[in-house]
């Protein structure tokens, strides 16, 4: 068969949710932004369809098409979770009663544009074709973050997102620059093979020759990833920006963008540095890489931990804990081992349920109180019990306790990095997770054990609590039963056990 | 291989010296005659008036985006554009791979995704240029000598007119009346 219809039909995926999005976009000009629920119920429709024709994929053999695009488990992996996350995004816009009705039909244009970008992210081995999805993304991510435009703090969110997004995409792209001029390649594949013709290309003769311009460049590539996943010294815009930000879209840069950051980060990482290199130079050069990301890591969790020990506003604090979050992620990363990113694949499903939990949970506050602030929610948990008792399976996830996934999370990467002589930061983290459950707690202890002296009765919405409250009996049945995920996760494997 | 990179160099330090030079010797060669209006932020002729700092209308960056649409999409339709003959006939660069159809096709979307972004921007109404004010979407705040406020050409016609009212008699100051109602 003719191989650009064949990578068509591998594409499915991806053009059905580009379609979807401009049927969405097309369908609100021609409603006159009259009907902005309807666009958000076609969404999720469309978004069921591609989750569908996603499922079916899983499991199948890797295949490249076009020489850039990888059609694998890993990717479809991602792909199922961010469509999830944009689904559960569109129930979250439409159940926010400080959202207006109607002409809000880009909202969803935008979302799904966003996820294309992510879909065409986390499946490349191209760092051309990285560039393109990650700035997809970025750029929806912008306008998303000031949707709101006529409020300061939502345009403020979006001009520092863009500043700071344009910089840390213009350093990403000058580092990929560099590798190209030292390597000939911009495939990562390509690029960790040994060079066997008489022209030396690729990485391995360029470390030989000199190792400097490829640690500068890898460090400038570091950034682009650092940025989107929010680690430290790169995070400087992710307290604002979700701050800023409508809460939904919130959500979103949290748990989908902040994801494909991770799968892009983990692809990269383990093709040009994995464990069991091709040359002992890679090899010898890749455990720098990998301390490099751990100490990255200890002082991201470090610094987001303690930062949000502060916060009065439960939105800002969720932001610094999704800091705090990206620097356990890297910590299987930074082992460059299967079991490591195994384990991180595994944190990130956690860290989807316990999120998207959370930030529902704050736009359900949101809605009810007008205010986001943990001291005005004192009392609140007896007002609406069953959405606060998932909002405490969350925080007890996000804390890392049993009997809940981000336990189970926690320990899978404890025990990697463990095992593969990252003790040191093993031990920083834990002493994080401790510190972490000082700020936790102080929400469940406002919301439960403080006297309420607000007299707004709770809101009736039976979608969203019901919505919520799935959300919390999946973090802690997963948590008392994580081999379903385990096998999805080890099936979906990267680099294969 | 480094050596390679010596024409880049070259290149810039060229484009750079380029400015300076002329720029040296233009302050060398010319008379200077600092006189109060030489040293006036040059306006075409026109006397200065006000500050920089004023709001400036955000719809010349849109329209400013949408032509940056159209440029790039004439960037990539040109080699498209040639390439497609080839791959019709199988042959030059498309050897073989028979994607003439499938190529067509391609770029007829890609158009036709580009086609929706004008027709996106036609319909949310920003191709018109003259807005009304209440046409405006935000309150523009506060009036002030950063801010000036813009008026609608009935409201400038009323304030013009009582002047030349005063020169012309009633019958004008009837006519400004009925416009600015």
């Amino acid at each position: 068969m003719n191989p650009y219809i064949e990578g068509m039909q591998a594409l499915a995926p991806e053009l059905v949710l580009t379609a979807l999005a401009l049927i969405v976009l097309v369908a609100d000009l021609l409603t006159k932004g009259k009907d902005s629920r309807r666009m958000g119920y076609l969404t999720l429709a469309g978004l069921a369809v591609v989750g569908g024709m996603l499922a079916l994929r899983l499991g199948e053999p890797s295949q490249t098409y076009f020489g850039m695009v990888i059609v694998d488990s890993f990717g479809t992996f991602f792909k199922l979770f961010t469509v999830a996350a944009v689904a559960v995004v569109c129930v979250f816009i439409l159940s926010d009663k400080n959202e207006r009705k109607n002409g809000i039909g880009e909202y969803y244009f935008l979302l799904l544009g966003a996820s294309v970008g992510i879909f065409f992210m986390v499946s490349t081995n191209h760092l051309l074709l990285l560039v393109l999805g990650l700035e997809l993304l970025s750029l929806a991510s912008y306008a998303l973050a000031g949707f709101h435009k006529g409020q300061r703090k939502s345009a403020e969110a979006a001009m520092k997102y863009v500043v700071f997004g344009g910089l840390s995409a213009g350093i990403m792209v000058y580092g990929i620059s560099l590798l190209y001029g030292m390597t000939g390649t911009l495939d990562l594949a390509e690029m960790a093979t040994l060079a066997g013709d008489s022209i030396p290309t690729g990485l391995v003769p360029q470390l030989y020759l000199s190792a400097m311009p490829v640690g500068v460049a890898m460090v400038m590539i570091l950034a682009g990833f650092a940025y989107k996943m929010s680690v430290v010294p790169f995070h400087f815009w992710t307290p604002d920006v979700y701050e800023g930000s409508p809460t939904p879209v919130t959500t979103f840069l949290a748990v989908a963008s902040k994801a494909a950051g991770v799968a892009a980060l983990l692809r990269f990482v383990g093709a040009l540095f994995p464990v069991d290199g091709v040359d002992e130079i890679i090899m010898w050069y890749g455990d720098r890489f990998g301390m490099l990301i751990a100490v990255l890591a200890a002082v991201t969790m470090t610094l987001g931990n303690l930062s949000a020990l502060r916060q009065q506003s439960l939105k800002r604090m969720l932001a610094y804990s999704s800091i705090a979050h990206a620097g356990y992620i890297l910590i299987g990363v930074a082992t460059r081992t299967s079991e490591g990113f195994d384990a991180a694949m595994y944190y990130m499903t956690a860290y989807y349920f316990m999120n998207l939990g959370a930030f529902g949970v704050l736009l359900y506050f949101e809605s009810a109180l007008g205010s986001d602030r943990i001291e005005d929610m004192r009392g609140f948990g007896w007002k609406s019990p069953l959405i606060s008792i998932a909002m405490v399976a969350f925080l007890v996830s996000l804390t890392g306790l049993p009997p809940t996934i981000g336990f189970y999370g926690k320990y899978l990467l404890f025990k990697v990095g463990v095992a593969e002589g990252l003790g040191w930061l093993v031990i920083v983290a834990a002493l994080n997770s401790v510190v972490s459950l000082f700020y936790y707690f102080s929400v469940a202890k406002s919301l439960f054990l403080k006297e309420s002296n607000d007299e707004r009765p709770a809101l009736s919405q039976p979608l969203f609590a019901g919505l919520l409250t799935a959300i919390g009996v999946l973090t802690i049945f997963f948590g008392l039963f994580p081999d379903s995920i385990q096998e999805l996760v080890e099936m979906c494997s990267l680099l294969g056990s | 291989m480094y050596f390679d990179y010596l024409n880049v160099l070259l290149f810039s330090s060229v484009g750079f010296l380029f400015v300076f030079i002329n720029m040296a010797v233009g302050s060398l060669i010319r008379p200077k005659r600092n006189t109060e209006e030489g040293l006036e932020t040059y306006e075409c002729g026109e006397p200065t008036t006000g500050e920089t700092w004023i709001k400036f209308d955000i719809r010349y960056y849109t329209v400013a985006l949408v032509y940056v649409v159209f440029a790039v999409e004439i960037a990539f339709l040109f080699p498209w554009a040639i390439v497609l003959g080839d791959a019709f006939d199988n042959t030059g660069a498309a050897e073989g791979s028979g994607i003439g159809v499938f190529a067509l096709v391609e770029g007829v979307i890609f158009i036709g995704i580009l086609f929706l972004g004008l027709a996106y921007v036609w319909a949310k109404g920003d191709l018109d240029w003259v807005l009304g004010y209440e046409d405006r979407a935000f309150d523009p705040g506060e009036p002030g000598p950063l801010n000036p406020q813009p008026r609608s050409l009935a409201q400038i016609e009323a304030e013009t007119k009582p002047a030349e009212a005063a020169k012309h008699g009633d019958a004008a100051q009837d006519d400004s009346e009925g416009d600015a109602a």
